[in-house]
């Protein structure tokens, strides 16, 4: 399986995904330093603490890795099993399912690990600034932090998960667009739950649904016709 | 000999329109065999089946004594390929492609990878990427491709696509040797007769998803001592059926 996966990261050009990820993270760190602003910039009572400023700022985040984990799984496994590139891979003599499990696990280590590393950055560096010249006036960051990690965590698997039903849908419809406005469209209910005790309960259903649909994608690999 | 690939009564249908109809072919180990049809006949539907990318509706075929139908992943490394139009890796290089596709065949070797490419007059230590290829470069990369793990058997669906005269005659070259030295039975489909004629030990001719006939080359030349091109264009379009 390592051996499959160090192939995806051979074959395949990694940087636009490694910008992507850059990318979000300047927009992140952007937005927490936006967010930590606006009771300085009107009067009002809404990020007024770290926790506020961080849960709204990782609900950003898994969006923007939601969409990323439905792009990459469409790169990954529905443009190469979509188009006549299925040929190619369906010439090699390994169990099909074994080579799409390997894209599976290289998109979603990519994404959960670009996810937590995107917000250790962010927060890390807010964390930092805040020391020298604090803009929010309530609370503690390291404690919102702390706080906040759990959540941080179930977005970050609830990123992959969504992905995971949007590469499943575009991959029943043979179409990159549909697994990513799919993937958008699940993570906007999601991504207003707010409670903890919601998203953890949307990650099992999540994790749930996911599951059932790789196996019936496995399946489908397995058996797809050239 | 023995035969290396035998198809038995196939069928193959995509939904109501049955494409090939009860196919029985036979290719004997070592030979080059030379599968002629019309385009849309069914050469690159038979050769999909033969490699398990197709399950046949009815029928079954073996490869090198195995069904493919059970063992799908052991018949795949027994054949080296190219059906349709060999795809890349564009932003790589063509040993990269190369070291790639020997990677997911289990192997490794940078030898390999050199000699694959001399075979088929690309630069071996080029780093220009496959994007930048012409078709003609790109057909040799496809062969370079198919024969680098040194397979038992090779299927090509029209090898010479976009190859320049010299180019054909150094590939017809290449299937020669590979059948003669190294005993690599080889199945090539083409449309153009006169390129099946140059390297075939037997053809088979398919019409609308029928074989219309099966014949060593030598037996037709017996035949048709004033030349193959008339009686086998009759055949590829269906007017005529060969014992």
């Amino acid at each position: 399986m390592l051996k499959l996966i160090r192939l995806e990261l051979a074959k395949n050009d990694i940087r636009p995904y490694l910008l992507a990820v850059l990318g979000i993270t300047a927009a992140m760190i952007g937005f927490t330093y936006f967010f930590a602003e606006v009771p300085n910039m009107e009067e009002t009572a809404e990020f007024g603490t770290y926790l506020d400023v961080i849960l709204v700022v990782s609900v950003l985040s898994m969006a923007s890795f939601c969409v990323l984990a439905a792009v990459m799984f469409s790169r990954f496994v529905i443009s190469e099993y979509a188009g006549k590139r299925a040929i190619l891979l369906f010439s090699y003599p390994i169990d099909r399912r074994r080579v799409l499990a390997a894209k599976l696990v290289f998109v979603c280590g990519f994404v959960f690990a670009g996810r937590l590393i995107s917000d250790t950055v962010v927060f890390g560096l807010f964390n930092l600034t805040e020391r020298f010249a604090p803009i929010v006036r309530e609370g503690v960051l390291s404690d919102a932090i702390r706080q906040a990690a759990l959540l941080i965590l179930v977005e970050a698997f609830l990123a992959v998960a969504i992905g995971l039903i949007g590469l499943f849908l575009g991959f029943w419809r043979k179409s990159v667009p549909v697994a990513i406005v799919a993937a958008v469209v699940l993570c906007c209910p999601v991504s207003n739950f707010g409670s903890p005790a919601l998203m953890v309960a949307a990650l099992a259903v999540a994790a749930i649904a996911a599951a059932i649909l790789l196996g019936v994608l496995a399946s489908r690999v397995d058996k797809m016709e050239v | 000999m023995n035969a290396v690939i035998e198809t038995h009564s196939l069928s193959k249908a995509f939904g109501d329109k049955e494409v090939i109809r009860d196919c029985g072919l036979s290719v004997k180990k070592g030979e080059i065999y030379g599968f002629l049809g019309a385009n849309g006949a069914g050469k690159t539907t038979v050769l999909k089946l033969i490699s398990g990318l197709l399950r046949p509706t009815l029928g079954w075929i073996e490869v090198a004594g195995l069904d493919v139908a059970a063992n799908r992943e052991a018949v795949l490394a027994k054949i080296g390929s190219i059906i349709e139009v060999p795809l890349f890796y564009e932003h790589l290089s063509a040993a990269e492609n190369l070291r790639i596709h020997l990677a997911y065949l289990g192997f490794e070797g940078r030898a390999e990878v050199a000699d694959a490419l001399a075979r088929v007059g690309l630069p071996r230590s080029s780093d220009q990427k496959v994007s930048t290829f012409s078709l003609g470069m790109r057909q040799r990369l496809g062969i370079a491709r198919a024969i680098i793990h040194r397979p038992e058997i090779l299927l090509l669906d029209e090898p010479i696509n976009g190859l320049d005269p010299a180019g054909i005659r150094e590939m017809r070259g290449l299937l020669k040797a590979l059948s003669r030295d190294e005993g690599v039975t080889i199945m090539i489909s083409s449309h153009i007769i006169s390129e099946i004629e140059h390297v075939a030990d037997t053809i088979g001719v398919i019409a609308d998803g029928t074989m219309m006939c099966q014949t060593p080359m030598a037996a037709l030349l017996e035949e048709c001592p004033d030349g193959l091109e008339d009686h086998l264009i009759d055949l590829m379009s269906g007017r005529m059926a060969h014992a």
